[in-house]
């Protein structure tokens, strides 16, 4: 058939462009919503300022600063306001070099670096090298250099990696943030969470007030390993609501503050490494749980109480979905 | 370990090419195969049938960028693969949506000559690179990845609506491209 020889041809492009095509698109979170976050604060403190609210903190120098304030990056439009100081797209020079090179391709791998720069300490062998790109937003300048990637010791190299720009000696964490692990135990193990992980206060629901000390790192692990070959079942369409959420982090790879929540009809999910995860522990664990941490909860269901459930599925995806590799 | 290292223990026929590839690409490797065929086992056969044909192309073969030099052997004997699949009527995989959507894309027959798929080859590549870069990655991530129009969403930050709609028009695109190239299937 003539559309079978269409396909197959198409295996046989240039190898530029197969490669091209796995680079990610600009990550959202670090321009759009960066964009409208400044404009946002922008409109607030221009509608403060005319109501003159600002104005003790206005008349001292000390504080007062002169910035220009650039409303898209693409519209270089440049406003000189007296302004207390508020977020912009920082210009090029103005960038960390994570900041400029925020992504590396690798093995298959895609990379964020972040601005965390890491102690050499954890910093293990050499992986490879790379060419990273950058796009000054403001020049619609293209920049490239080179990076040298390292294995973060004791941490999987498809989780994550310590990346060392040219002319550099700091080492900036990067996360490859579509790390999918297929079991509960492939992600304790490939995060090596007994050794890294770092817990925090606990979040109950109905309550505001964080609860240090509720559960320690070692009470977390516990909850960890009792089933490690749980499969991974996240389901981006599927709403998990916590019934009371720790506050966790890797601070090795600078990451802190993320949630590992239950929720009542029987998950425990995290979003470490940015992506959702989502294992099954049951039900009946969950109420086990909220007993022994006494923490009382207005949502509360079991398998057989469907009376709150009415917005979810009526069975909840705990078969796991088709393995995706990326 | 870099490629070309890589490359040159498969030229000293040192058995670590095969590991250091296993480790650095079966991720890459599995990810053509599963979307592909869509079935554990005849995925991991594949790849291992992609290491014994690189393996036996290199030497003579010396690639520059191992990763698409092993991705359309991958490719190839996982197409082969569904060929063989659908002729014992197992099916399955997303390999008939993607000739379904292809026929959107076949030039009217205005010649009886047949081009040769090296002639077809350069032409495709002249067509991809006079697209947007955007759009180009779409394509080539639909067609020659065979990514699910949702993950390609995931991948460029974008609804699958609007992913949809480029992929329809690049194909019409294509099509008027190779009619004006005068190319026959």
């Amino acid at each position: 058939m003539k559309e079978q020889k269409l396909l197959q041809v198409f295996g046989d492009i240039d190898d530029d462009l197969i490669e091209e095509a796995t680079h990610r698109a600009r990550p959202i979170l670090l321009y759009r919503i960066g964009a409208c976050a400044a404009a946002l604060l922008l409109v607030a403190a221009i509608a403060l300022l005319s109501f003159g609210k600002f104005t003790p903190l206005m008349s001292d120098p000390a504080v007062t600063t002169t910035v220009p304030v650039h409303h898209t990056a693409t519209q270089q439009a440049t406003t000189t306001k007296k302004l207390p100081e508020i977020a912009v797209i920082p210009h090029w020079e103005d960038k960390t070099l994570a900041e400029r090179f925020p992504e590396a391709t690798y093995g298959g791998n895609t990379y964020i670096v972040t601005n965390h720069t890491m102690d050499p300490q954890f910093v293990g062998q050499k992986i490879g090298s790379v060419t990273v790109h950058g796009e000054d937003v403001y020049t619609d300048t293209a920049h490239t250099t080179t990076a040298v990637l390292y294995a973060v010791k004791n941490i999987a190299q498809h989780c994550a990696v310590a990346v060392q720009y040219k002319d550099s000696n700091a080492y900036y964490s990067a996360i490859q943030s579509w790390y999918t692990p297929k079991t509960l135990g492939q992600f304790v193990e490939d995060l090596n969470l007994e050794h890294y992980l770092e817990v925090g206060a606990v979040y109950a629901e109905n309550s505001h007030t964080p609860q240090d000390h509720l559960l320690s790192k070692q009470d977390v692990l516990r909850l960890l390993r009792e089933d490690l070959s749980l499969p991974n079942v996240h389901d981006d369409r599927y709403w998990y609501k916590p019934v009371f959420s720790i506050s966790v982090g890797i601070p090795v790879l600078g990451i802190e503050n993320v949630s590992m929540a239950v929720t009542a009809d029987g998950y425990l999910t995290t979003n470490l490494l940015r992506t959702g995860k989502a294992f099954f522990i049951g039900t009946e664990r969950v109420e086990a749980l909220l007993q022994e941490l006494n923490i009382t909860t207005t949502t509360r269901t079991t398998a057989t109480d469907n009376s709150t459930t009415t917005s979810k599925p009526a069975v909840p995806p705990v078969i796991s979905p088709p393995y995706i590799p990326e | 370990m870099e490629d070309k290292q890589i490359v040159a223990l498969f030229w000293k026929r040192d058995e670590r090419a095969l590991r250091e590839t296993d480790r650095q690409y079966r991720p890459y490797l599995t990810r053509v195969a599963h979307n592909i065929l869509c079935d554990r086992q005849d995925e991991e056969e594949c790849v291992n049938d992609t290491y014994l044909r690189a393996w036996n192309a290199i030497p003579p073969h010396e690639p520059v960028r191992l990763s698409t030099f092993l991705g359309k052997i991958t490719r190839r004997l996982a197409l082969d693969r569904f060929a063989a699949r659908t002729a014992e009527k197992r099916g399955g995989g997303t390999v008939p949506l993607l000739l379904e959507e292809f026929r959107d894309c076949l030039p009217e027959q205005t010649t009886d000559r047949v081009t040769d798929t090296i002639v077809l080859r350069d032409a495709l590549n002249r067509f991809l690179r006079g697209l947007s870069s955007e759009h180009r990655r779409i394509f080539v991530c639909r067609y020659w990845y065979a990514d699910s129009v949702r993950a390609i969403a995931r991948q460029q930050n974008s609804s699958e609506s609007r992913i949809k709609m480029i992929l329809l028009r690049t194909r019409r695109d294509l099509k008027h491209f190779l009619e004006s190239e005068d190319i026959g299937l």
